[in-house]
């Protein structure tokens, strides 16, 4: 692992609905100070596997199995109290739409007061100059004023300052941020990203970030985890993943990313495609990529590969790859 | 050119998962079958006219097994009457709601389409009707005119349309805004088009579900003015029969009794099918 | 071209918009969505349109389509101008210019069978002949890469991307010239993504389409444009052919959303965003761009910055770029 002590460790967590697995035993370790990324596109599970780790699952969601090992605990295992006092804690939430996670109806300096009394000793009055001090943190400019204001008064961006206030607010060591700049704007998304990689540099927290963009991996991820159809692909360290990845999967993800440094464009080049659709997946007893792998051999139909490590961290799932 | 994969969603009969899922919506189907096909079979089970007196009357059940149900105080057989009454109750049921279905349908599209000035006017009149009590815009109707069928079902449908505008209303006005609607019109479609083939069918599953409830309640409005003698007097119907045995209510119960459970049968099968209907029309279920 | 004056030994544009202007009321105010926009399509190009929310690209989209009116301003097809043409003049225009939408999920009409949806256009624009509609269909349905069974299935049998071909194939149904695609990808998964962008590759190679690509995505825009126009609160700010854009952008606002994209390269360093407030009050009088641009003098506040030529192709509206 990389050289801070693991803050993480997901080992084989399965989650699903009613019967049906969704996330079949997937596992990965999150450094502390790190920032890794998991990335996957729509229906990989990624967002339930963030939302597992905290056992905050949706209606008819449950885990199955596995283990999540927080500093030593299985909150797998834990008590709902327990699990409780974490969140907002010592692990917090960022997610993708903060019109519909902050409460229309009070201001947001008392939604983040109510973060701090929950969790810390304080008065009301300490906790109001919190969050003054957490406002300014974040970038938002009059904070007195505005922490009295509601969150349709602010305009996107802001109101996810606003929730990254909320999130750091009582020192967390973990922060799961789900797609937390999908639904902003590219400026705004930047200025964002680089807000959440400067607060964690200054108040050591790792960061789970969860995306579809390979580019925001690249720009802000120390490592990333790839997932495909309820499984991970590859994981490993950003700077050798990006050079070259080496998961099929992770290739075509790459190829078919139409962001990358040089200058491609329609007439000189193709866009890699992969051919078929995640659905395919479903019925595949072996890899869940198999059915669109331009690489596969005989043993990818009959078993999932498992995660074999290919270089210094790095790891990748899938057979034919390990043997090069 | 890559093909991509079709993953088609399963075929399976919605109506029998529907079923399946949803026991009343079985148990009230079957009850208005059963009266369906009551009404339906009514002239082969019980020849002749319901009206006339063929027994002894306040005959009570069971005691002569030619009328299994009894007689009235004239003699008439009750459970002809039930039989002959349940087509009634059906038929003016069935019209009125669809008159009402109708009429409202064209007011809220119209409205719900257009918007500004139109919808404006149709709004208005919309709540002029809806703020006016049903029953006694009936009753004045059908004291106006002739207490026939006929006016009897126009009357039950002209003070049942306000609901259906509304829901048909707010249909269109969210639909209108769908990006397949948006395509219609950039490919040219005509209004008439766009209202009839595009946003109406899919505006219309949970206007549908209210259908049935409308049918319950046209049912009950003719059973009231029947009970107030301000039926169709040619007609047998639950609610007359329910009338007619209200002086006897101390001594032959069944009279009152016997009418009004059939009433009430019918109305909660209706109601039983509307809910399951919105299952069978909007299959929302979580699938993962 | 984009001058105002197109030279004279330039072919004639597929289409023309002058001093474009689409307006809402907004509580009592009105509200400029697009506020004097002028560019052209030239036949066989590519034209993106890149912009983040609220700069007027979506309405723009829809005001070519004439789903929207147009307050003020040309639109010239073929140099006939359309702006003001009511839909009956419209109808047999329409069929030269279609639009694809942004959500596979609610464009297609989830009550009609595949083949209903893009045979009823072929019926609305005169096609009489029964087999000559299914001929039609069956030959677009198979260009953009389904299979003939799909048209008796309904839309939501599809997964997204396919929804999006199904979308495609009815916006070329009528054999439209120019295609305006809203968004066409940003709903759409990478991998699908990539899919989709082919195709709109080769249907433009093989039927000789122009496009009209608005997007927020500048990575695709920059890879599937030829030519690209930047807007900002409803007007131009830039415009150039792509290679340009990228290696010489001009307006600061151009340079601001450049440095922002991620680039999927943890080799490329990155220099943190400047602070900018974010966007206040409508622009008036002067630059939209003023409350975030770190060269605003006075002058920004009083005067509109007209767009200026800065070289081959490449138009600024900055009055010190």
């Amino acid at each position: 692992m990389s050289p801070n002590p693991v803050l993480l460790q997901v080992r084989d967590l399965v989650v699903g609905f009613g019967k049906t697995e969704v996330v079949h035993g997937i596992g990965f370790d999150v450094a502390a100070g790190e920032t890794m990324a998991l990335v996957g596109e729509s229906g990989c599970g990624k967002s339930l596997t963030a939302f597992a780790l905290m056992r905050l699952l949706p209606h008819g969601a449950r885990i199955f199995g596995g283990q999540v090992l927080f500093q030593g605990r299985d909150l797998v295992a834990a008590r709902e109290k327990i699990l409780r006092d974490i969140r907002g804690n010592e692990i917090s939430l960022i997610l993708q739409e903060p019109m519909t996670s902050l409460n229309p109806v009070l201001p947001i300096g008392l939604q983040i007061a109510e973060v701090l009394l929950r969790h810390k000793s304080m008065s009301r009055r300490q906790a109001d100059r919190r969050v003054l001090e957490l406002l300014s943190l974040v970038g938002i400019p009059e904070p007195q004023r505005r922490a009295r204001e509601f969150p349709h008064n602010f305009s996107g961006g802001m109101r996810q300052r606003v929730m990254i206030a909320m999130a750091v607010a009582c020192g967390p060591r973990l922060v799961i941020a789900d797609e937390p700049t999908t639904a902003l704007d590219v400026t705004i998304q930047a200025q964002v990203l680089d807000l959440l990689d400067r607060l964690r540099k200054d108040l050591s927290m790792a960061v789970l970030l969860i995306t579809h963009d390979l580019g925001v991996v690249a720009q802000w991820a120390d490592r990333v985890t790839v997932m495909y159809a309820g499984r991970v692909a590859e994981e490993g360290p950003v700077g050798p993943f990006f050079r070259q990845p080496r998961h099929p999967y992770a290739r075509g993800l790459l190829g078919a990313s139409v962001g990358d440094s040089g200058s491609a464009h329609y007439t000189t080049q193709r866009l890699v495609e992969i051919p078929g659709s995640v659905a395919s997946a479903a019925a595949e007893r072996g890899c869940p990529f198999a059915p669109r792998c331009p690489e596969t051999i005989a043993a990818c139909r009959v078993q999932p590969p498992r995660l074999e490590p290919v270089g210094e961290m790095h790891r990748v799932a899938c057979p034919v790859e390990v043997a090069k | 050119m890559t093909t991509s994969v079709l993953d088609a969603a399963p075929r399976g009969s919605r109506l029998l998962r529907a079923f399946a899922r949803n026991p009343s919506f079985l148990f009230g189907c079957a009850i208005l079958l059963a009266v369906v096909v009551v009404a339906l079979l009514a002239p082969w089970l019980f020849p002749g006219d319901p009206q006339d007196m063929v027994a002894p009357p306040t005959l009570w059940p069971g005691e002569d097994m030619a009328y299994p149900l009894g007689t009235d105080s004239l003699g008439r057989d009750v459970a002809a009457g039930l039989a002959y009454g349940a087509r009634v109750s059906l038929a003016v049921g069935v019209i009125a709601a669809a008159l009402g279905l109708l009429i409202g349908a064209v007011v809220g599209a119209i409205g719900g389409y257009f918007g500004g000035k139109v919808d404006l006017v149709l709004a208005r009149l919309t709540e002029l009707f809806q703020t006016i009590p049903t029953f006694i815009l009936v009753i004045v109707i059908v004291a106006i005119g002739q207490p026939t069928a006929t006016v009897i079902v126009t009357a039950i449908g002209i003070a049942s349309w306000p609901t259906v505008a509304r829901l048909v209303r707010a249909q269109f006005r969210s639909l209108r805004e769908a990006d397949f609607v948006m395509a219609a019109r950039s490919l040219g479609y005509s209004h008439w088009r766009i209202i009839v083939h595009e946003i109406l069918p899919n505006a219309l599953p949970p206007v549908v579900v209210t259908t049935s409830v409308m049918v319950a309640n046209a049912i009950l409005t003719e059973a009231g003015l029947s009970f107030l003698s301000m039926g169709d007097p040619n007609l047998v119907s639950w609610g007359s029969m329910i009338g007619d045995g209200g002086p006897l209510l101390r001594t032959a119960w069944f009279l009152t009794a016997l009418p009004g459970a059939a009433i009430a049968l019918t109305v909660l099968s209706l109601n039983l099918v509307g809910d399951g209907l919105n299952d069978v029309l909007n299959p929302r279920s979580m699938q993962q | 071209m984009n001058d105002p004056a197109p030279s004279v030994d330039t072919p004639a544009p597929l289409i023309s918009i002058r001093d474009l202007r689409t307006t809402y009321a907004v509580g009592g105010r009105a509200f400029h969505a697009v506020d004097g926009v002028s560019f052209d399509v030239a036949r066989g190009e590519t034209v993106g349109l890149v912009g983040e929310s609220g700069c007027g690209k979506s309405t723009l989209g829809k005001t070519l389509m004439r789903l929207l009116r147009p307050s003020a301003g040309n639109i010239l097809l073929d140099g006939r101008d359309i702006a003001g043409l009511d839909q009956s003049a419209l109808l047999p225009l329409r069929r030269r210019f279609q639009m694809v939408f942004q959500d596979p999920f609610a464009s297609l009409n989830p009550r009609k069978t595949i083949g209903a949806l893009l045979e009823t256009p072929l019926k609305v624009h005169g096609v009489r002949s029964a087999a000559e509609r299914r001929a039609r269909v069956l030959e677009i349905v198979e260009r953009v890469g389904l299979p003939a069974s799909a048209l008796q299935r309904y839309p939501h049998e599809f997964s997204g991307g396919q929804r999006q071909r199904i979308g495609i194939a009815r916006a070329l149904v009528l054999r439209p010239e120019l295609i305006i695609c809203d968004e066409p990808v940003s709903a759409l998964d990478l991998s699908i993504q990539a899919q989709i962008l082919n195709l709109l590759v080769d249907l433009k190679r093989d039927l000789g389409l122009s496009y009209l690509f608005i997007s927020h995505d500048l990575s695709v825009v920059r890879y599937f444009a030829d030519r690209v126009i930047v807007m900002y609160r409803g007007r131009v700010v830039e415009s150039a052919d792509h290679a340009t854009l990228w290696r010489d952008p001009r307006h600061p606002y151009t340079r601001l959303l450049l440095a922002a994209v991620p680039v999927a390269d943890p080799g490329r360093p990155r220099e943190p965003m400047p602070p900018c407030p974010e966007a206040g009050e409508p622009s008036g009088q002067g630059c939209s761009f003023r409350a975030r641009c770190p060269m605003a003098q006075p002058r920004c506040d009083q005067e509109a910055p007209a767009r200026r030529t800065v070289g081959p192709g490449h138009t600024v509206a900055c009055h010190f770029a």
